[in-house]
């Protein structure tokens, strides 16, 4: 139930509110970026390379002389635009496959569950990385590729909230006044599987997050100069003795963002739905 | 006059499947030929114990689930073989409630939109629409004020009217109650009770009523068709029924029911003993031979046919007639 | 006579986000040895919570605000957990509504009631021979065959007895049921109603049963409690309650009732529903929704006054207000 007892339910959760304050933050500084950042993510200051935090650079510079702490405001943008496009295609996929093996059921729910189970057995990263080197690098490619790999785990869940749901009373009414499959399936047990929906996204988007600074670090993803926290880790590596802020600043934010996001994401699922725990 | 209802051997077994070959291994004989007819106007009693059946007759005579054999007449038109345009057609003088009033609603609309839903799908223009959800409400004894409410804002018995308002919101002539009242509290049960005969008096409907409760089955119904794994043993008029039970089994049911009356706690019952056996593997013959006192021989080797004893009351019973039950269907006799 | 057990102005409240539910409201009664004593109402009225409480065993958010248990002279309310161990199971054991989750899934039946057995310190194969004793003692066929099913083996009414089987295992002095035969079909409930009465004689225990049905009621209980929204209204013996109902809540509710024995004219109804607890209503609690209602009513609250010999009620109509 989305309703505003959760809000009240929810200011007694401490994962909760922490998750929703880390969440809050890192939106903030997406939307506000060219506002908080001293510097714009490219500009290079030639003289002032590989400097360490002060309280001209916040977290000091890279090997060329570009701002940390700006390149990490901006990297915000990237991170949360990929974590929230890779999980729209995953529950746009997830959802129609769940919802029509959960309620057809015979044939079509056993081919369904079929693929979902090969796609759930394969090591996620190992996939991604299959993917990715089959349709080049690029930050589009990664994020279609991380799609493909975690679409399992909603279909999974629809499937099974779809099954309990289409014996329910309530469906069965509706067929009984003549409602067709299509529109039992969307009016009477999707808005019913919302919450269980929402719970695994904001799950899914920390470790969307997670795979594409992954595949950034390993050079797959975006590419520079694209201030991707992935992209700027791996940049770091080389100077870790020398200029060990370049990697460890980035480093913290994707903790700090995955961290908040999962928080968020369990809070959620122990409010709305406790029996939900995967 | 046709009858309004017209079930005709009616059979339902759900496979049970198992194993990775996916072989269809046995059934659940939830339906085991039943055969009745409703007629216009009146209000038809199915009594029975969980398991006998009566909750799959009634997704049956809706089309919800498909028959494995045999026919339902609505009218006169056998709606198993219906496309599903036409059973659309069929379902709008058709209307269902069921027992658990907290999930018959869906969660997610309002009042307004759960009695609105019917009206769309039939093409009813919106004034229309308006004017009959604002007359269907009242009907019902409900307030305009809950047309806003979601399902859980509402108690059990406002969301078990919300859901008769929905059954009725069509103008259908037929309804199936599914034990309406099973869920509610006693309070509740007697006005949800009263309000299914006002309605039924103002719109002339004609209903099924399935319960487990055979006091509530006495006060609603005309007839009354008691069911035990999934056989209709016998079909009598109410006081008929009640009076003169020819059935074993419906005297058992009569005289386990609790009655409210202390000083008649001693009185002489016939209890069935042992339970239900199972739908997968019912016994051979009558389904009742091993709990029924009275069995003989025959009773173990046939199953018994339902037959007309008297006029209007059939039994399905190898001794019918034959024991009499006089000392267990006095009634109230002391207080 | 002695009582076995003495609920003195017992008080439950529920603390929960949107308020404080006070479930059970100074509730008082006793129950006898080898008596049935029913506490009856519709859900919601704190029959339930009243039976907890007096097992200490009040889910969270709830909480005994206050009032006495006395089991045994014993206040049970300021036993220690160790204490409360010993006594439930022991002295006073509990039969729920749904024996299935009652019910280890993963053990067969026998094993369950002999673990409950073993606990007062009887040597295994001894134990064993006592289960197959009790399974016999609450007529479940083929005892010795039985104990080794699990408990999805068996049928609804298998599982009761079962329950109740392990429940008696101990000699408790008094069974708690709680909607013991709800979930059971008529001619289970027929059996499972016998049993518990002959229990009653056979081992002199005391029952408190715990029911929304006044049919159940009828049958079996010695004395009655009808409970509305948290309070008692009246309490008498059972003749006293279905033949002489003084509160008028009472008596609506028996007349609410269907009849098996005869078809009656229009059914009596109760307007409205019961009230919510968090705000329930000034003066006496079922003033809005009766008929008989004097001014009075709506502003002072009457108290449980003694009508006649053993038969109390809490209604103005007998003079509730000041006894």
């Amino acid at each position: 139930m989305v309703n505003f007892d959760i809000l009240r339910s929810g200011s007694k959760n401490i994962s909760f509110k922490l998750g929703g304050m880390i969440f809050l933050s890192v939106i903030v500084m997406a939307i506000f970026a060219p506002l908080i950042a001293p510097y714009s993510y490219d500009e290079m200051h030639i003289s002032d390379i590989l400097k360490p935090p002060s309280s001209k650079y916040l977290l000091g510079t890279d090997q060329y002389g570009r701002d940390i702490f700006s390149r990490i405001v901006y990297g915000s943008r990237i991170a949360l635009k990929v974590g929230i496009l890779v999980v729209i295609i995953e529950t746009v996929i997830g959802i129609s496959l769940g919802l029509l093996a959960g309620y057809y059921g015979g044939k079509v729910d056993r081919i369904i569950s079929f693929i979902t189970d090969v796609f759930w057995a394969m090591p996620p990263l190992v996939l991604a990385l299959a993917v990715v080197t089959l349709l080049g690098p690029g930050l589009t490619n990664v994020m279609i590729a991380i799609a493909v790999v975690s679409w399992a785990q909603f279909t999974r869940v629809v499937r099974a909230k779809t099954q309990s749901l289409k014996n329910m009373p309530f469906v069965e009414a509706g067929r009984a006044i003549g409602e067709s499959d299509i529109s039992i399936m969307l009016r009477y047990i999707l808005p019913n599987t919302m919450g269980a929906i929402i719970v695994l996204s904001t799950l899914a988007l920390p470790s969307a997050i997670l795979s594409t600074t992954a595949m950034g670090f390993l050079g797959l993803g975006a590419q520079p100069p694209t201030p991707d926290w992935g992209v700027m880790l791996s940049e770091g590596i080389s100077y870790i003795g020398t200029a060990p802020w370049i990697s460890i600043f980035p480093g913290l934010a994707i903790v700090y963002t995955v961290l908040g996001f999962n928080l968020l994401g369990e809070g959620l699922r122990d409010i709305l739905d406790p029996r939900l725990k995967v | 006059m046709t009858p309004v209802i017209q079930v005709k051997n009616l059979k339902k077994y759900f496979p049970i499947v198992k194993g990775i070959i996916r072989k269809k291994y046995s059934y659940i004989r939830a339906v085991d030929g039943v055969s009745f007819s409703i007629e216009m106007g009146e209000t038809f009693g199915l009594v029975g114990e969980s398991g006998s059946g009566k909750s799959t007759i009634a997704r049956l005579l809706l089309r919800l689930i498909e028959p494995t054999e045999g026919e339902i007449l609505f009218k006169g038109k056998d709606i198993t073989k219906l496309s599903k345009g036409e059973l659309r057609e069929v379902r709008k003088n058709m209307g269902i409630v069921f027992q658990d009033p907290a999930s018959s609603l869906n969660p997610r609309n309002t009042v307004y939109d759960t009695l609105l839903r019917p009206l769309k799908l039939h093409g009813i223009p919106k004034d229309e629409a308006e004017e009959r959800i604002h007359k269907v409400i009242e009907s019902v004894n409900l307030g305009e004020e809950l047309l806003g409410r979601y399902p859980h804002q509402l108690s059990g018995g406002q969301q078990q009217r919300v859901s008769i308002a929905r059954a009725i919101i069509l103008n259908p002539e037929f309804v199936v109650l599914d034990e309406p009242t099973s869920a509610l509290d006693v309070s509740v049960q007697a006005q949800i009770l009263n309000l299914l005969l006002d309605l039924q008096r103002e719109f002339r409907l004609t209903y099924l009523f399935i319960s487990h409760d055979l006091s509530v089955v006495r006060y609603i119904s005309d007839r009354i068709g008691v069911m035990y794994l999934g056989n209709l043993f016998e079909v009598a008029p109410t006081e008929r029924l009640y009076t003169h039970a020819f059935h074993p089994y419906t005297v058992g049911l009569m005289s386990s029911a609790p009655i409210l009356n202390p000083r008649l706690r001693s009185r002489k019952k016939l209890l069935l003993s042992g339970e239900p056996p199972s739908l997968i593997n019912p016994p051979s013959g009558c389904p009742l031979h091993p709990r029924c006192p009275f069995a003989k021989s025959i009773c173990r080797e046939k199953k018994p046919e339902l037959v007309e004893v008297e006029r209007d009351h059939f039994v399905a019973c190898h001794r019918a007639g034959e024991i009499d039950f006089s000392e267990f269907l006095g009634g109230e006799s002391v207080g | 006579m002695k009582a076995l057990l003495s609920v003195k102005d017992l008080r439950v409240n529920f603390y929960t986000s949107a308020g404080i539910v006070k479930a059970v409201d100074g509730i008082s009664f006793e129950i006898a040895k080898k008596e049935i004593f029913a506490l009856v109402g519709e859900s919601g009225c704190g029959k339930s919570t009243t039976a907890l409480a007096i097992m200490r065993l009040v889910p969270y958010p709830g909480k005994i605000v206050g009032g006495k248990i006395l089991f045994k002279n014993k206040n049970l309310l300021e036993a220690t957990g160790e204490e409360m161990t010993q006594i439930r199971g022991k002295e006073i054991s509990m039969i729920f509504q749904n024996p299935l989750t009652s019910l280890n899934p993963v053990y067969r039946v026998g094993h369950q009631v002999a673990e409950a057995i073993v606990l007062d310190n009887i040597p295994k194969r001894k134990a064993w021979k006592k289960v197959i004793e009790l399974f016999k003692n609450v007529k479940i066929p083929d005892a010795e065959e039985r104990a080794y099913s699990y408990p999805h083996e068996l049928s609804g009414g298998m599982r009761q007895r079962v329950m109740i089987g392990m429940m008696i295992s101990r000699e408790p002095s008094l069974i708690i049921a709680d909607e013991p035969t709800t979930a059971l079909d008529v001619t289970i409930q027929a059996q499972i109603i016998k049993l518990l009465s002959e229990l009653r004689d056979t081992l002199e225990t005391s029952i408190l049963l715990i029911t929304h049905d006044f049919g159940v009621v009828a049958e079996l209980a010695d004395r009655i409690a009808v409970m509305y929204a948290g309070k008692i209204v009246e309490m008498g013996n059972v003749y006293q309650i279905f033949e002489n109902p003084l509160h008028p809540y009472t008596g609506m509710l028996i007349d609410a009732l269907p009849r098996i024995t005869k078809k009656e004219g229009r059914l009596e109804e109760i307007p409205g529903s019961v009230p919510n607890l968090i705000n329930p209503p000034s003066g006496c609690r079922f003033h809005p929704r009766c008929p008989l209602k004097k001014e009075v009513c709506s502003t002072e609250e009457p108290s449980l006054v003694e009508v006649e010999r053993g038969h109390f009620v809490a209604c103005h109509l007998y003079g509730g207000g000041k006894a």
